[in-house]
């Protein structure tokens, strides 16, 4: 590779750096690669600046690891991949990945819009936007 | 009352689709929470229904 960094910025990496400073009042990352199962400990920096990529088999106790959905890291470490196509497969196959909090937002959609399956609308993006305070 | 009785490693999927509107309403919260994956809070959910029910009506 060019850079030796092939995966640095794609989002996989930027949440697990993000979800490391987190939770760094209560573990080290050296404690959450344990957690993980990585036998090399440097296997999240590796991640983290984008020299490795996620490997699947550790999704699950990665997630339990960082505190966090299972189903989102999957998606970031299939979008790390570049698995496009996978994804559509999988989606086509099994379903859209949607976590946890996703499915939240979606029953709170449908409920309040009582089932009419909104569009999103530019008053709706602006109200999105503005929740988040974008 | 006896308790359900788990099995490990096996789960149903979600057995409600997604349609396209609300692919698009998903995509748009993780690329404005940048893939935070935020929970729906009290507040959200009313600015959420105003915004809404304001449509609808």
């Amino acid at each position: 590779m060019a850079t030796g960094s092939p995966y640095a910025g794609s989002a996989f990496s930027l949440f697990l750096e993000k979800r490391v400073l987190e939770l760094k009042p209560t573990k080290s990352q050296r404690d959450i690669a344990i957690e993980a199962g990585f036998t090399n400990v440097n296997m999240m920096s590796l991640i983290k600046s984008g020299k490795t990529k996620m490997p699947f088999d550790r999704v699950p106790a990665l997630a339990r690891a960082l505190d966090c959905d299972p189903k989102l890291l999957f998606r970031l470490a299939l979008e790390q991949s570049g698995g496009e196509t996978t994804r559509k497969a999988i989606d086509e196959v099994f379903g859209t990945i949607v976590s946890h909090n996703e499915v939240a937002w979606l029953e709170e959609i449908r409920d309040a819009s009582d089932h009419l399956d909104p569009r999103l609308t530019n008053r709706a993006r602006t109200t999105i936007r503005g929740i988040f305070g974008k | 009352m006896t308790g359900k009785k788990i099995v490990d490693g096996i789960k149903l999927p979600c057995d409600r689709s997604i349609t396209d509107n609300e692919h698009e309403w998903i995509t748009l919260l993780r690329l404005i929470s940048s893939d935070a994956d935020p929970a729906p809070t009290l507040a959200n959910v009313q600015d959420l229904r105003r915004s809404l029910e304001g449509r609808i009506a």
